[in-house]
């Protein structure tokens, strides 16, 4: 090649400028394939897509939602999360992601009483909800619960010395109802002019008395269960003040005395803390997927036989090893033949009703304390309350996302097949290709 | 394109003639065919854990993406010994000169060179793919997934290959290209684990770039066209860049 200095030098530069195109157009066709990706999913389940259910929520998301994972910059940690999250955002541009380092926002997360590594917040129109526990059922139950408009409410019977829904004190429930709030469920209190109806829209919350209440008020509460109102009764042990028509109507009975837990003496340093894990949940959709440790200060047990037409099931059974203490609740109690029971006990049942269409709800629960300002942070309590008012006040509220079953869950090889394949792929193949190798260079040395 | 073909098909034959890629073919079967079993007897190990799952992986699952995964490490370290000696071989035995001036154009000895690879490379992937296959005897497959693998793994030895094309288009040491070839797809390879994890602009950049990130959405079985984009543009990349080496070598020479 000859040619004048300039004439390289042109040459030069024009291979330069081609290599600097040829680059910014694979760099530029990168960006586009990335911005414009699309996913199939060829799985036979579509293991990697989101179910139907899961879909349909997205499409009917009224407002953009924001899924802010507060998560340590552990790679398999995020990963798992990032990967279903993806899912979602890949589905509807209304679904935006956000990863914070919770090392980093302290101040945040205080604020929000984050307290699991790689818990997500959800935030639809000023509504939160906070999930520690992420799977596709739970995520797409939460925005089904954030997506709708119609405020739910509570309303707290008041007036006789029960726990205020907004009271600051150690057994008032505020924490919890600000818990409610953010989720978009209102706490308020009925009308003070007693006797007047309920309404039936909203579900009712009965926390246990002090004082006795007047015929009129319980005759309301009769009236709004009749009329197929949801109710939920945190109920505590000691005397029922007027309400022994509510249990009866359920067919429900409080077993005498405080609930005494082995488990919860050990656990938690008190003879009267009931504790329940995941072995004493039973299988209800109100507490799918809820595997938490729960704690119950002074709780009292219960026994049902509804009546036709309402069904009870129970929720949590504990004290298989414990009784229910009549006697004064000192340092040392013990077990008290004859005038004490013995467990296991039901903690908490949900009682339903068919009401044409739909379905009338009813959740007892034999303590109030777990919800209290004092004990709501232990462990699952404040989950557990919020799962129970979402089964109550909305019928809809939890998506079933149908099992993913693989195609090939079976093997069954014959002998000769298993021989085949084991043997083959080890020795055969392998043994065969070194043979060839051998052969070839036989022939090669012997040229 | 007959040129090509010829320039493969010699290729290929000399590849076959040599002892190194039957003892290659031999040593990967042996090592993938021992994860293969060791797979198969964990599903059937854990078949009744399994079941009691909620949504229970199957076998496919359970088998192809280790399988897979395993065999893209396998061949990270075999596939730099295939290309090596590509082009630095004939530059070696002074044999380039020749070739670059046969009438045939530097793009198609560069494209009848890949091609030979490729058909070595397609012949480990067909081997790697007839493992799970051959559970077809027993055994309903996810084929779907099955194919997304090997899909995966033949875009990613495809990837592989192109580099290793390139690499020994700069040096007339074969073992050269081979080293520079292994550490720098095994740079790529690791490249998202440096970088953290989601998030951050440069962090997200490195993700992108990694190739084990574009790899493992293709084990899961899902087809995204940005993954097979990246191994498409990594190849006409590197194909490029040895094509752009031997204009410039033929004009200098």
């Amino acid at each position: 090649m000859t040619g004048s200095n300039s004439s390289r030098f042109a040459l030069r530069l024009q291979g330069a400028v081609a290599l600097l195109l040829f680059l910014a157009v694979i760099g530029l066709l990168g960006y586009l394939a990335h911005t414009y990706d699309r996913r199939f999913d060829w799985t036979a389940t579509g293991r990697n897509s989101l179910s139907d259910a899961s879909r349909q929520v997205l499409e009917k998301l009224p407002e953009p939602v924001t899924a802010t994972v507060f998560a340590r910059p552990n790679p398999e940690l995020r990963a798992s999360l990032d990967d279903l999250l993806r899912r979602y955002a890949a589905a509807s541009p209304k679904f935006t992601v956000s990863f914070v380092n919770p090392d980093q926002a302290p101040a945040r997360v205080k604020e929000l009483g984050i307290r699991a590594d790689g818990t997500v917040l959800l935030e639809l129109a000023g509504r939160r909800e906070k999930l520690e526990q992420l799977d596709e059922q739970a995520l797409t139950s939460a925005l089904m619960r954030l997506s709708r408009s119609g405020e739910r409410r509570l309303i707290f019977l008041a007036g006789h010395g029960e726990r205020s829904p907004d009271g600051q004190a150690n057994h008032d429930l505020s924490t919890f109802t600000t818990a409610l709030r953010e989720q978009g469920v209102l706490a308020t209190r009925p009308d003070p002019a007693g006797g007047k109806d309920f309404p039936t829209d909203a579900t009712l919350v009965i926390t246990a008395p002090a004082v006795d209440l007047t015929g009129d008020e319980v005759g309301a509460i009769q009236r709004f269960l009749t009329a197929g109102g949801n109710l939920l009764w945190l109920a505590d042990p000691g005397p029922l003040h007027g309400l022994e028509p509510i249990a009866a109507e359920l067919g429900l009975r409080f077993v005498p005395g405080t609930l005494i837990d082995p488990v919860g003496q050990a656990i938690a340093g008190s003879a009267h803390f009931a504790i329940a894990t995941a072995d004493n949940y039973r299988f209800h959709a109100a507490l799918a997927g809820f595997e938490f440790m729960t704690l119950f200060p002074l709780a009292a047990g219960l026994e049902h036989d509804p009546k036709e037409p309402w069904a009870a099931t129970d929720l949590i059974e504990l004290g298989a090893s414990g009784w229910a203490e009549t006697g004064p609740l000192t340092e040392k109690v013990s077990f008290d033949e004859g005038l004490d029971r013995r467990g296991p006990f039901i903690l908490a049942a949900a009682f339903t009703r068919k009401l044409g269409e739909r379905e009338q709800r009813v959740v007892v629960v034999g303590d109030g304390d777990f919800l209290s300002n004092s004990y709501v942070g232990n462990g699952g309590n404040l989950n557990l309350g919020l799962n129970l008012v979402n089964w109550l006040a909305a019928d809809e509220g939890l998506v079933s996302i149908p099992p993913r079953t693989a195609p090939d869950t079976e093997l069954s090889l014959s002998r000769d097949n298993s021989l085949l394949i084991g043997f083959g792929f080890l020795f055969g193949l392998p043994a065969a290709f070194a043979a060839a190798g051998l052969g070839v260079w036989l022939r090669r040395r012997g040229r | 394109m007959r040129a090509v073909l010829a320039i493969a098909g010699r290729e290929l034959r000399v590849l076959f003639a040599s002892p190194s890629a039957w003892a290659m073919l031999a040593v990967v079967q042996a090592i993938l065919g021992y994860l293969f079993l060791t797979q198969i007897d964990m599903f059937i190990q854990l078949r009744s854990q399994l079941m009691a799952m909620p949504d229970p992986p199957g076998l496919t699952e359970i088998v192809a993406p280790s399988l897979f995964g395993s065999a893209g490490i396998v061949l990270l370290m075999i596939v730099p010994l295939i290309t090596m000696r590509s082009f630095a071989e004939e530059r070696r035995n002074q044999t380039l000169p020749l070739l670059l001036s046969a009438p045939v154009s530097v793009s198609g000895i560069v494209f009848g060179k890949y091609l030979a690879l490729m058909g070595f490379l397609t012949l480990v992937t067909a081997l790697t793919a007839l493992m799970p296959a051959s559970l077809l005897l027993g055994a309903r497959l996810d084929l779907g997934l099955l194919a997304a693998s090997v899909l995966g793994l033949w875009l990613l030895l495809g990837s592989f290959a192109a580099l290793g094309l390139f690499m020994s288009t700069l040096t007339s040491h074969p073992m050269t290209a081979a080293v520079s070839t292994f550490g720098l797809l095994l740079l790529l390879w690791i490249l998202d684990w440096a970088s953290g994890s989601a998030g951050e602009g440069s962090g997200e950049l490195l993700r992108q770039l990694s190739m084990l990130n574009h790899y493992q959405p293709l084990l899961k079985g899902v087809f995204a066209i940005a993954d097979v984009a990246y191994f498409a543009l990594f190849i006409v990349l590197f194909l490029g860049l040895s094509i752009r080496r031997l204009d410039a070598e033929r004009l200098a020479g």
